[in-house]
Formats: structure tokens, sequence, C-alpha cells
């Protein structure tokens, strides 16, 4: 897995990117406002100046119009002669014409100032039509007078004064419009030069983002062939020989070991099925159907490994283990499957365990001879010894017996450390274990002038343990007690109920443990104090025993001052479940189990493991489990012990699969060298699993069942 | 007088057995040093009770219990093994061929008439 979660990243990555678009469409937008609004202001700025041109042009034509009419009547006036008049004539239409446009036509300032226009135009001609009607008449001299006295020249000049100001007013309002529309113009650019900027800004933003998204994929493309790159280093070089396996069990690919290992060639392998390399005959329906449960196992993480026997290319055979892992892909499931040569391991199993008997047998019989006659002597078998004689043949004597019960120790150490001790678990009582303890310590005791005491608990307590293993556990406990107590002192036992525990004490009145050896006391060869006579005959290894004995059997051992001196050394055992009320009648809605040993214990002990849990079926023949799986269809699963008294537990099997095909099967044996080929769902080795295991995985599979059948 | 046989190939125990057994004074005491002798001694003189080694050169206990029980003399004689193995998976093991007793070495030797006493009753 990546450390930092990618997602976090894209997303971020994501939102800017469409918001850097965004701003984009937003300042395009605003350009294109901006735009518009420019145009429309240059638009009506070339209206109005249109306006203002034809404002000014019949302005002009009009002054023009008024001169014709004034020029046209002092001709006439001058001359007498009409010609001159037709001008005039004219005049009058072509004002009123021109008037009228301007009306139509010019600004509102423009048509508010005509009255006094249209006024002086009146004078104007009244007075030209007083002088023309006065020649007309005859009498020409007093239109000349009129003429010389300036009157038409005046109104002229006023009319041309008024036309002036009102083509002022017309320039002026072209000018002042010009100024706005480059105010605004000047406006729109820097708001164009500010929105371009934005918008160069935005793509460069864009483009390294697009860039450094592309850099992304490319580092998150090339971190995937580097992850791919190590998967298939660690596959090629792993000194396992590793299969890779498609769904039906086929090889796919293989890595150099498989090679070294098995002598065969890659290209002979490749497409073959993995049954090519085990030496028992295993069918591929069964090899599949192993792969198929152990896929779901790797979930449940049981039962993923199996032995077998491995075959080289050449024939031979040798020990091998095999663990094997789903590959989901994409509904197409792959296994993994790593396959260990085990031989040299199994060999050195083998000769360890042997060298442990061999030592157990050679060092044990000559201290049977060594012993048998110091006892013999000491015991006064061969008559009385003299006081010297005595002392002496004591000493080699108890020394003897401690080197014996080194060993016996040593060897039980090692078969614990190394897991080779075997507990034959049963439910038992408390008291009877704590009454048979003492009876063998009593000679003990009394050689120490020591009593023991005990105070039980008025209802019986059960435990599940190795009864002699427990004994040896109070024994080192009380031996210890007895041994540091001193003469004419008591050593009391009692049981005590704490929680789900039993605790069992065994309280003396020694020296107490010393400060600088409580940290150690449980430790292998630890003595407290080596000039002190009374751990002399000691191994050391007591209270190590007493430890790992104590954990194996789910509990724990300590110790504790004891309030007016002394120690108090204790273990705790978990107390056995109280045996179901019927144990034949079968409990409603849990579900049925079925359990087959020939161990009336075993069964009694797994039925109230399962206490709550599911009812069992317990029968102790296959013919008896044969009748069950007949008349019993709601069986949910089957526990089975392989050696039973003259049967094989495996022969059951197929009958299980025939009438529950999908009902999971737990081998439940003492045998450790199980058939890799059984048909099992798990495998648990009595005395080396807790029940709560076996409990857990029966119920797992259960409920995976009940889910594959919907 | 209860006759006792005692099989076992190492004299040095052979002799601290014997005299540790020989001090019950109802017991009568013969000894061989491998299943072959042992064979030979019942064909003339059947025990009451046979103390049998496992671990022996050429036949061992269990093959020497077969054997004897393959006659009619000795195929009702009780038989207690003794082992220096005597790891308790393999004392049960015992137990199922047909052997009244285990007795692990070493063994006190001041109790083990007492013990096979015991194991007879």
């Amino acid at each position: 897995m990546l450390k930092n979660d990618p997602n976090h990243k894209f997303d971020r990555h994501r939102a800017l990117t469409i918001g850097a678009l965004a701003a984009i469409l937003l300042s395009l937008a605003s350009i294109y406002v901006l735009m518009r609004s420019e145009f429309a202001g240059a638009t009506q700025l070339g209206r109005t100046a249109e306006q203002t041109w034809q404002t000014r042009s019949l302005l002009a034509q009009f002054q023009e119009v008024q001169l014709d009419a004034e020029t046209a009547v002092r001709g006439y006036a001058i001359t007498g002669n009409e010609a001159f008049l037709e001008p005039y004539l004219t005049a009058a239409a072509r004002r009123d014409a021109l008037l009228a446009e301007l009306r139509l036509q010019a600004d509102q300032a423009i048509v508010d100032s005509l009255p006094r226009l249209e006024r002086l135009s009146a004078l104007q001609f009244s007075n030209a039509e007083l002088n023309a009607r006065d020649v007309r008449e005859g009498r020409a001299e007093n239109a000349q007078g009129r003429i010389a006295e300036g009157r038409g020249k005046r109104l002229m000049d006023e009319i041309r004064a008024e036309v002036r100001a009102l083509t002022a007013i017309e320039e002026r309002r072209l000018d002042a419009l010009g100024r706005a529309s480059r105010d605004t113009s000047a406006d729109i650019e820097r708001g164009l030069t500010l929105l371009l900027l934005a918008i160069a800004v935005l793509l460069a933003l864009l483009t390294l983002m697009v860039s450094r998204s592309a850099r992304g994929r490319l580092e998150a493309l090339a971190q995937t062939e580097r992850l791919a790159a190590r998967q298939s280093a660690m596959f090629d070089g792993a000194d396992d020989a590793m299969l890779l396996l498609d769904k039906g069990g086929f090889i796919i690919r293989l890595n150099p070991s498989v090679v070294r290992i098995f002598g065969h060639s890659a290209d002979d392998l490749c497409g073959k099925h993995n049954t090519i390399l085990m030496a028992e005959t295993v069918s591929i329906e069964d090899s599949q159907a192993w792969l198929a449960r152990v896929g779901k196992a790797t979930i449940e993480g049981a039962g993923r490994k199996l032995e077998f026997t491995g075959r080289r290319a050449d024939g031979s055979t040798f020990e091998t283990e095999i663990a094997v892992s789903l590959v989901e892909e994409g509904g197409d499931n792959q296994y993994v499957a790593a396959i260990r040569d085990i031989s040299l391991r199994k060999r050195a199993e083998r000769m360890k365990s042997e060298f442990v008997s061999t030592v157990s047998h050679e060092l044990r019989t000559p201290l049977t001879s060594i012993g048998g006659s110091l006892g013999l002597l000491a015991g006064g078998a061969v008559g009385e010894l003299n006081e010297k004689a005595a002392r002496l043949v004591n000493i080699a004597h108890s020394n003897c017996e401690r080197l014996i019960r080194l060993i016996n120790d040593i060897l039980d150490i090692e078969k614990i450390e190394s897991g080779k001790m075997t507990f034959d678990l049963r439910k038992l009582t408390i008291g009877p274990l704590i009454k048979r303890t003492i009876e063998a310590n009593r000679q003990y005791a009394d050689d120490h002038g020591v009593k023991i005491e005990v105070t039980l608990s008025p209802w019986p307590q059960c435990i599940i343990g190795d009864p002699d293993r427990l004994e040896q556990v109070l024994t080192n406990l009380v031996s210890n007690a007895i041994k540091h107590s001193p003469n004419g002192e008591t050593v009391s036992l009692r049981t005590e109920q704490r929680g789900r525990d039993v605790r069992i004490e065994v309280l003396d009145r020694g020296s107490g443990v010393p400060e600088s050896f409580r940290t150690q006391i449980f430790a292998k060869f630890a003595m407290a104090d080596n000039s002190d006579a009374r751990t002399r005959g000691g191994t050391g290894l007591g209270l190590a025993i007493v430890r790992e004995i104590a954990e194996r059997h789910g509990g724990r051992a300590g110790f504790l001052d004891r309030p007016g001196g002394g120690s108090i050394f204790y273990v705790d055992l978990p107390l056995a479940q109280e045996a179901p009320a019927q144990a034949s009648g079968l409990q409603e809605g849990l579900p049925v189990v079925l359990h087959i040993d020939d161990d009336l214990d075993c069964l009694s002990v797994v039925e109230s493991a399962f206490l709550g849990r599911a009812s069992l079926l317990s029968v102790g023949s296959l013919a008896a489990a044969r009748d069950l799986l007949t008349t019993h269809d709601n069986i949910e699963a089957c526990i089975v012990d392989v050696s039973l008294d003259h049967e094989n537990g495996l022969d059951l099997l197929p009958a299980i699969r025939v009438a529950l095909p999908s009902v999971p099967v737990i081998l439940f044996t003492a045998l450790d060298d199980l058939h890799p080929g059984a048909d099992a769902d798990a495998v648990f080795v009595k005395s080396r699993t807790p029940f709560e295991a076996l409990v857990e995985t029966t119920m797992a599979l259960i409920v995976r069942a009940r889910r594959d059948a919907q | 007088m209860t006759r006792i046989l005692y099989v076992d190939d190492e004299p040095d125990i052979r002799e601290v057995a014997e005299l540790s057994l020989c001090l019950d004074p109802d017991f009568d005491v013969r000894t061989a040093s491998s299943g072959a002798l042992a064979l030979e001694i019942v064909a003339e003189w059947v025990p009451d009770v046979i103390l049998l080694d496992v671990m022996m050169p050429g036949m061992d206990g269990p093959s020497t219990l077969a054997r004897l029980r393959e006659r009619d003399a000795t195929a009702a004689v009780p038989v207690v093994f003794v082992t220096a193995r005597a790891q308790s998976s393999e004392m049960q093991s015992f137990a199922t061929l047909d052997a009244i007793g285990v007795i692990a070495k070493p063994f006190d030797p001041m109790t083990l008439a007492k013990q096979v006493r015991t194991l007879l009753e």
C-alpha cells in the first residue's frame, strides 16, 4: 500500500483545474459584455455624429435660403427686373421644408431653439415681402430706402448668429459624446487588458497543472511498474519454489527455484497441473477442491499450509510444505503457491527427537544401576553401614536422585519449548489433583518436619488439563514450599475462584523471595542463593516448568509476598465451562455438529467447549456416525477423530461428502502425521490446539457454509 | 512363593533389580539377559509375572511379549514393561500391548517389590 492517499491529491488537482477553467469562461463572458458595450457606444457615437452633421447641414441650407431670399428682393429693388425675384418665390417653401426636417431630425436642444429662428425668418420674409410689394407697385424708392436703412441686413446678421449658435451647440454635443466615448473606450481597454492578463495567467496555471497531473500519472505508472518489478523479483528470487496457478491449479508461471528444487525444466511445467510435482496420487479434482478451500481459508487464516511429499523429475521424493495465497483478479481467481523443501528440517526434527530419546535412555540406564545400588545401600537392604559410610552413601544417593530429576526436567523443558510435549487434555476436578499431589509429597514433608494443610472449595472446580502435567506443576510448587519452610511450619494449599479462572495457591512461611531475584524467579536455572543448603537438590528448572505448563494450559504462574512472612506461589487455570444439563438433548436454534471420537473424555470436553454455540451429536464409532448421517439432515459440521479404536476416521469422509456435500469437515486428532490428501476443511492436533480455536474455526466454517448455500 | 522373571540386557540393572525384588521374602526371582533366554527359561519354569525391559538388542520387549503369548504355558502370564523412555505417550502405548503395567527406569529399589505386588493385585 502507498503511504499517502493519492485520491486526495487527485481530487484537489481536479478541483483546481475546474476552478481555473471556470475563471477563464467567466473572463471570456466579461470580455463579451465589455465588447458589446464598446460596440454599442461606437454605434451611438456614429449615429450622433451623423445627426449633428445633418443638423448642421440643414442649418447651413436654412441660412442660405434666407440669404437667397434677401439677395433676390434686394436685386429686384435695385433693378426692377422680375427675374431677380425667382429665388425669393421658392425660398419660403424651401425654408418650411428645412424647418420641418430639422424638427424631425434634430436634437431636442435644437428643436427647442427653432421658434426663435422661425420668428427671425418670418421677420425677414415679411420685410422682403414689404420691399417686393413696394417695387411691384412703383414705390421702389421706399424699398431702396429701407434696404439702405439696413433692416434686412440686421435681420440677416441675427439669423446668421442664431445659426452659428445652434451649430456650435451641435458641435459641442458631438465633442462631449466623443470625449465620453473615448473615456469609456479607455476603461474598456483597461478592463480588457486585465481580463486578458488573467486569462493568460489562468492558462499558464492550467498548463502547469495539466503537466503536473500528467507527470503524477506517469509517476504512478512508474511506481506500479516498480512494484511489479519488485514483486517479480520477489517471486523469481525466492528461495522457495513459487508457482502462479490458475483457477484450476494449472501452472501459469514459475520461478527458477522450481527448476532447481524439482529438476523439471520450465517449459515442461508451464500449462501442466500442479499435481505433477506431488508424489501422492492426488486427483486434479481433489487438488482443485483443496485450492478453492484454501482460497477461502486465506481469509480465515486457517489451513493454508499443507505438508506433502514432492516428486522430482527423476522420480525421487522429498518432504515439502506448500503455502497457498489467493490472488483475486477481477473474478478470475489465481493462486500463488510457495513450496519449501523441508526434508532437512524434518530430518533435523527426527534427529533431535531421536537424540532426546537416546539421551533419555542412555543416561537413565546407568543411573538406574547407580541409583538402585545406592538406594539399596542407603535403605539398609544389605545390612547396617557405619555412620561415616552411611553419610557418604546418602550424599551419593541424594545427588544421584538430583541428577535424575535434572535429566527429567531438562527433557521436559526441551519438549515444552520445542512444542513436543503432548498434553493429554481431559476434564478434571481440582480436589483430587491436589490430594494426589499431597500424597506424593507427604514423605518429603515429613522428612523436613513440615505439615501440609489443604483448604478446598466446597463445590467441585473443573478445568481442562493434563492431570500428570498439572500434578507436576503442583508438586514443584509444594516441594519448593516444603524445602523453604522452617522445621515445624505448615505449608498450605488453597483454591480460589477468580473470574473465569481458578487460582491454586501454595503458601509457605519461608524467608520470602529476595528483591534481587524477583524478576528472574521463573527463568531457567534460576536459584536464589547457591550457598543456601535448602536450594541444594533443586534443579533450577522447577518454576520454569511450572510457568510453561501453566501457560500451555491457558493459565499463568506467579507469586506474592505472604502477610506475616513467607511467599504465596500460585497458578491460575481457566475453569471449564459447566457441562450442559442434558448432554444428549439438542438445544433449539443452535447449529448441530457431529463429533466422532472414541475418547469419551474428549467428547464431553468438546461438548462443553461448544456450550451455547452449537449442539453436539457425540458418537464413539463410525457405525453410529453413519446412522446419524442418514437420520439427521440438519448437521452443519463434522468433527472427526482419525485414529479411532480399530477404525480410521478418514473412512467416514466419503460418507459425509455423499450425505451432506456442503458440510465442513474438521479433523481433530492425536496423530501428527496427517494425510495431506485428506478431504478436510480444517485440521487440529489434539493437545496442540486450544479448544477455543476448534470452536471458533468450526463456527466460522458453519457461517461460511451457510453463506455459500444462499 | 511368587515367581518373577526379570528380563533386561543390562547386567548391573539385572543385579540391582534382583536384589530389590528379593527384599520381598515371598518373591522367587530369576533373571534373563535377553528375550531369547527368557523364552528358554519359561519353557521349564513358568513365572507368575514377567518384568520385561522394552529396549533390548535383538528381540525387544514387545516382540518378546508377542512370542510369550504364542505359547500356551505363558499365554496368560501377566507382563510388566520396564522402560527408560518414560514419556507418557509411550507408556500408554505399552499399556495397550497386553501388559498389566509399566515401571519407569530409574526405579526406586526400596519400593520396586511393592510396586510389582500392587500391579499383581
